[in-house]
């Protein structure tokens, strides 16, 4: 398969990915929208639906299929036409935004006493750490089809703070984790994608300037995209950080 | 001297309870109460462990409900959630032994415990995956490597002595009659070849242990547990969850009636002849002939909320609280509608998968 260069990074040509998600894929689309033009080959398709409705979805013949009407008029919406997800059609599915961030992922874990729990049950309660990430992982571990990979909601930002005591500890130190992550994370069959470390101020804290007009999927799935609003909670982020989100994404997915 | 001559028969002193028109046949099943008084105090703040056959599983829950000090001591790691949690059999029962149905099943993980018998090393490979014949049902997907259900099993032994070393009161739900033996004298929980493992006609047996054998077995653990902890005291119940299947040879109706009359007779002498022992009547509140069946699931054979909550009231009102659980039965129980709820509500049981042999 050809590959070509997309800023600095590689992505594979004619891939076909699918997002899904929750509000926090809001920025990613957008980071998406702009940039799409200048990445013939790659289809990205969006399937988000905002906080908990994600949920609201059941395998059905091998494909996810809304449970809900709203939760189905939010796919049509957001994938501009399916309301359901064929995994088969995919080469890569992302699992964005759901479940809790990678600093509070990394605490899970850091919480985990070694030779106490068996690896199975440590990757599930690493990642399968909310409501919503342990539905809809269960979900995607049922159905065969295309590698999975699990995206990290980012960090809460920080208020001011935009830049990092001690950048080369921190990048250190989020390698070492997310190193630790993958692992366990393979233990789910997934992929594991890490914040970017240049968005980080620390382990557990998104720059403050990714916070600034950050976008949240609207919680009218009638609206959308089009309603995206800015973000006053400090959970949501910009489409710079989308853009950053993009770029690791499409590193991680080349490896 | 006067008294007496005054009284017809000695049944004329006896209170209400004692009879059961005044205290059954003319109340409403759900004014039936006052069924059980404890022999000794039980205090919310001690230390309370429960293990036993699936209906103990509504205990840990309701004591904890109840703001009683039930004790964990094989528990999950903090901010895992407990739909995980509990898939992976944390928090159902003190430590993580899975269903301990009969009694010498219990005697023999005391045994195991207490390092007076070493646990087999037999496991059970599948696909590439490790089941523990002694807790089939422990992992949902079984141990990755043989080190690591050996592991598992180290720390939930360990977990387990130290509720028989520290509790205050060891709460334990007799299930079955009817085991499964290995020829080197060791104990399953469930048959081989049912829910892992093969079957093999030539080491496994099927015993259904007469009133006897049950006996000897509670008799046996409660001893060790009493030698272990000699202040710990001992509550018994019996589960009125039916056999799924019966190997006795009987109707499955039949041989649960049997099995349950065994262990309540047990359980009965036991508390009888004991001052530490006790036995809470939950078996006679869900099953007794007043109550009509109405606390049963449609298939007649799990417990429905109104039921547990019922039992549940009962126990706090022995224990002299004021119904902590649910101040009104009939206004706490709400139908079940979310999947979520179901997966709270229904007992891990693994004897329910023999029904798939049927």
């Amino acid at each position: 398969m050809r590959r070509r260069n997309v800023g600095s990074f590689r992505v594979e040509m004619s891939v076909k990915i699918c997002v899904v998600g929750n509000s926090h894929t809001a920025c990613v689309k957008r980071a998406w929208d702009e940039r799409k033009e200048r990445v013939p080959n790659t289809n990205m398709t969006f399937f988000a639906s905002s906080a908990n409705s994600i949920m609201e979805t059941a395998v059905q013949g091998g494909r996810v299929v809304p449970k809900t009407d709203s939760t189905r008029r939010s796919f049509l919406i957001t994938s501009e036409g399916l309301d359901t997800i064929d995994p088969a059609q995919y080469d890569h599915v992302v699992l964005y935004g759901i479940g809790v961030s990678f600093g509070r992922t990394v605490k899970i874990l850091r919480s985990v006493k070694e030779g106490v729990f068996s690896e199975s049950f440590v990757a599930e309660a690493v990642f399968k750490n909310n409501i919503s990430s342990n539905h809809i992982y269960s979900l995607f571990q049922s159905i065969s089809g295309p590698k999975v990979w699990i995206f990290p909601r980012p960090n809460t930002a920080c208020e001011n703070l935009d830049q990092p005591t001690d950048m080369a500890t921190l990048t250190r130190d989020s390698a070492t984790e997310y190193s630790r992550l993958s692992k366990v994370c393979a233990k789910l069959g997934f992929g594991y994608v890490q914040q970017p470390v240049d968005t980080l101020v620390s382990l557990d804290r998104t720059r403050s300037k990714f916070n600034i007009e950050g976008y949240a999927l609207g919680p009218d799935p009638k609206a959308a995209y089009k309603q995206i609003s800015f973000d006053k909670t400090r959970n949501h982020m910009n489409m710079e950080y989308g853009a950053h989100a993009l770029d690791t994404l499409f590193s991680s997915l080349a490896h | 001297m006067e008294n007496r001559k005054n009284i017809l028969n000695p049944y004329e002193q006896l209170p209400e309870q004692a009879f059961w028109r005044p205290s059954v046949g003319s109340r409403s099943p759900f004014d039936i109460n006052n069924l059980w008084q404890p022999k000794f105090p039980l205090n919310p703040a001690g230390k309370w462990v429960t293990f036993g056959s699936c209906f103990a599983q509504h205990l840990s829950k309701a004591l904890v409900e109840g703001g009683f000090s039930w004790k964990n001591y094989e528990r999950a790691p903090a901010g895992v959630i407990p739909d995980v949690a509990k898939r992976y059999n944390y928090g159902v029962y003190s430590a993580r032994t899975g269903n301990i149905y009969t009694t010498t099943l219990l005697l023999q993980w005391m045994k195991w415990a207490l390092g007076e018998e070493k646990m087999p090393e037999e496991v059970w490979e599948q696909n590439g995956r490790y089941m523990d014949p002694f807790r089939p049902a422990i992992e949902p997907n079984g141990f990755a490597t043989f080190d690591e259900l050996m592991a598992s099993r180290r720390v939930t032994l360990d977990a387990f002595r130290r509720c028989m070393t520290d509790s205050s009161y060891f709460v334990f739900t007799l299930g079955l009659t009817e085991s499964w033996h290995h020829a080197d004298g060791y104990e399953y929980p469930m048959c081989p070849g049912t829910v892992g493992g093969t079957f093999d006609a030539t080491r496994h047996s099927f015993r259904n242990m007469n009133y006897n054998e049950v006996y000897s077995g509670l008799a046996r653990a409660i001893a060790l547990l009493r030698k272990a902890n000699r202040n710990v005291k001992i509550l018994l119940t019996v589960s009125p969850v039916p056999l799924t299947a019966t190997m006795s040879g009987q109707h499955v109706l039949v041989a649960t009636m049997h099995s349950k009359s065994v262990l309540r007779a047990v359980a009965g002498y036991l508390q009888g002849r004991s001052p530490y022992i006790d036995y809470m009547p939950s078996y006679e509140i869900i099953n007794s002939s007043p109550f009509k069946g109405m606390f049963f699931e449609p298939n007649m054979r799990g417990v429905n909320p109104c039921g547990v909550r019922f039992v549940m009231d009962e126990f706090f009102r022995g224990a002299g609280l004021t119904t902590p659980v649910s101040h009104s039965l009939v206004d706490r129980v709400e139908p079940r509608s979310v999947a979520s709820s179901e997966s709270e509500q229904d007992p891990v049981c693994e004897e329910e998968m023999l029904g798939a042999f049927g």
